[in-house]
């Protein structure tokens, strides 16, 4: 089921949007104005009756420029958003870092595997989220809570991806290697990851978003600092505007956060021709 | 730039699923002997954890019950919410208002996103008009319209299926794209040729060879409706085992805390299985799902 999951993940050619055509590129244009034509109007007709419960997008992006200047919540939006950032690098830093390797050692000893992934496989079960309330018991809800949150969330998909690609490299390849005389960490570095790594990076990527998701969920439940923050002040205060100012921040955090690990996993296996 | 973005939004919700272990060492045939031996391994992993639990919680006191109880304590616990009301209901009361919301968000996903993705792939049209704005809605995480469903729907059930509802939705849409579109181009067009309508090919054709694929959406779809309604509950709930979970830890009391996760990842492993039952039952000739 791994392998077959992670070949649908990747975005199949057939259907990325209006490049290739005129009339792609045309019809595309057209249904994303007409969403906004959408929200606009929908705008208009509820302000009559509740103002400030849908503002226009006119009103959120005059919104997200002003939140660059004058903060709310006690921060400006970049200020938020770097903060949030903060935490999810120091978050997903630890769980690179140790779930990467531990994934090589389930992959390569299939004994640890068959002890500890019953152990995985059951608290995958309990949602990221659900570790809120007990990180909030151990960590209080400050700014190492929510880093562990997001190192929770992030952990289990770096482990298994490193596991799959480590163990789907073909064992010819390692006893030949070991033949022509190559250590263990030569075999490591040179044969293992290079055929681990693209699978590596498919987890990769999935951890960074799914980080990035549960640290919103964090600081929407606590902090004082932080894009989820953010939103849940405005929230709170009825500032409609700047929810949804926050919300595309959010989104373009997401988007910029996966391009940046597209990228370098581009970078890092440029040999293959078909990199993810 | 746009295919980039295109790329950008893989789907990035899914987590890869663990692989039963020793697939991928031995190939597929892997003999009885080695299954029993998986099988005593995990068991005796599951005590030993168990076991290590218990000696640092309640065995040797190492960690104080407030941040973690042994699992005594919690299986103790567990028993109690079961029969006796906490805020309001019992273990089965918040189990069912969690399940209900659940299930209510990822059918409103399936009956939207599922005809959605099957027409996006069947039809350039409708593809090249729905696509893109599906595709600038998605990157907003289910998380990020909690608040906003709050303000607009109050605490109530419906904010919550609503939050669930958009957590479901992409998984639908984009494994019922797949789905059709994987189907062997050369069966759609012997059934063109044949005389089939192009609703008669879709309906008899496409769609029975596509249900693995579906099915494999919809399970995707209800484990993500499952994670995101334990954080709208966290939020926007009275009612609910994520609404226990961080209403027991604000109160400092770690075993039901405890309690309401055990909870949760039994009920995540459930619906996990009926799902995987479920596609067995509808698409016996589906491999590996």
């Amino acid at each position: 089921m791994t392998s077959h999951t992670l070949e649908t993940r990747r975005e199949p050619r057939w259907y990325r949007p209006g490049v290739k055509s005129g009339y792609d590129a045309a019809m595309g244009t057209s249904s994303i104005v007409a969403l906004f034509a959408i929200w606009f109007i929908a705008a208009v007709f509820t302000n009559r009756q509740h103002p400030g419960l849908v503002p226009t997008p006119i009103d959120v992006a005059h919104t997200i420029v002003n939140l660059t200047a004058h903060p709310f919540g006690g921060h400006t939006l970049p200020m938020h958003a770097l903060s949030s950032l903060g935490r999810w690098g120091l978050g997903f830093a630890v769980a690179v870092v140790l779930g990467v390797p531990l994934g090589i050692l389930f992959g390569a000893v299939p004994l640890v595997r068959e002890a500890v992934s019953p152990i995985f496989e059951f608290l995958r079960y309990i949602p990221p989220f659900a570790w809120i309330p007990p990180a909030v018991l151990w960590l209080g809800s400050g700014q190492t809570s929510q880093a562990l949150i997001v190192f929770i969330a992030a952990f289990p998909a770096i482990v298994i991806s490193t596991q799959v690609g480590a163990a789907g490299v073909d064992p010819a390849l390692l006893r030949a290697s070991r033949t022509l005389g190559a250590g263990a960490l030569r075999r490591l570095t040179q044969v293992v990851t290079p055929v681990a790594l693209p699978g590596v990076f498919a987890g990769v990527r999935v951890a960074a978003s799914n980080g990035w998701m549960a640290l919103i969920a964090a600081e929407l439940i606590g902090g004082r600092v932080g894009v989820g923050f953010l939103i849940q002040q405005g929230s709170d205060n009825g500032a409609i505007d700047v929810v949804m100012a926050g919300m595309v921040a959010i989104a373009v955090t997401a988007a910029i956060l996966d391009l940046v690990v597209i990228a370098l996993s581009k970078r890092l296996t440029r040999w293959r021709k078909s990199a993810a | 730039m746009p295919s980039t973005v295109a790329e950008a939004a893989g789907d990035r919700r899914e987590v890869p699923e663990a692989q039963p272990a020793g697939r991928f060492a031995h190939g597929r045939g892997v003999g009885d002997r080695q299954q029993w031996r998986r099988i005593l391994v995990g068991l005796g992993s599951f005590i030993v954890t168990i076991m290590l639990w218990y000696l640092a919680t309640g065995g040797l006191h190492l960690i104080e019950p407030l941040k973690l109880p042994s699992p005594g304590a919690v299986a103790e616990r567990l028993g109690r919410l079961a029969s006796h009301p906490y805020v309001r209901h019992t273990l089965w009361g918040h189990a069912s208002a969690s399940v209900e919301v659940v299930i209510f968000g990822w059918l409103a996903g399936g009956v939207i996103g599922a005809p959605a993705g099957i027409m996006m792939a069947w039809s350039r049209r409708f593809r090249a008009f729905a696509y893109p704005v599906f595709h600038i809605l998605r990157p907003i995480s289910p998380i990020a319209w909690i608040p906003l469903a709050v303000t607009w729907m109050g605490i109530g059930v419906s904010a919550r299926v609503f939050i669930v509802f958009i957590a479901a939705v992409v998984p639908w849409v984009m494994n019922s794209m797949e789905a059709v579109r994987s189907v062997d181009p050369l069966l759609v067009r012997a059934a063109r040729n044949l005389g089939t309508s192009s609703a008669g090919t879709l309906w008899r054709v496409v769609l029975p060879s596509s249900l693995p694929t579906l099915m494999g959406g919809a399970r995707v779809a209800l484990g993500n409706a499952w994670t995101s309604v334990i954080a709208a509950e966290l939020l926007a709930a009275t009612s609910g085992l994520g609404f226990v979970a961080l209403t027991a830890a604000n109160a400092l009391d770690s075993r039901t805390t405890f309690a309401a996760m055990a909870a949760i990842g039994a009920i995540g492993f459930l619906l996990s299985a009926i799902m995987r039952g479920l596609a067995k039952l509808l698409a016996p000739w589906a491999k590996g799902l």
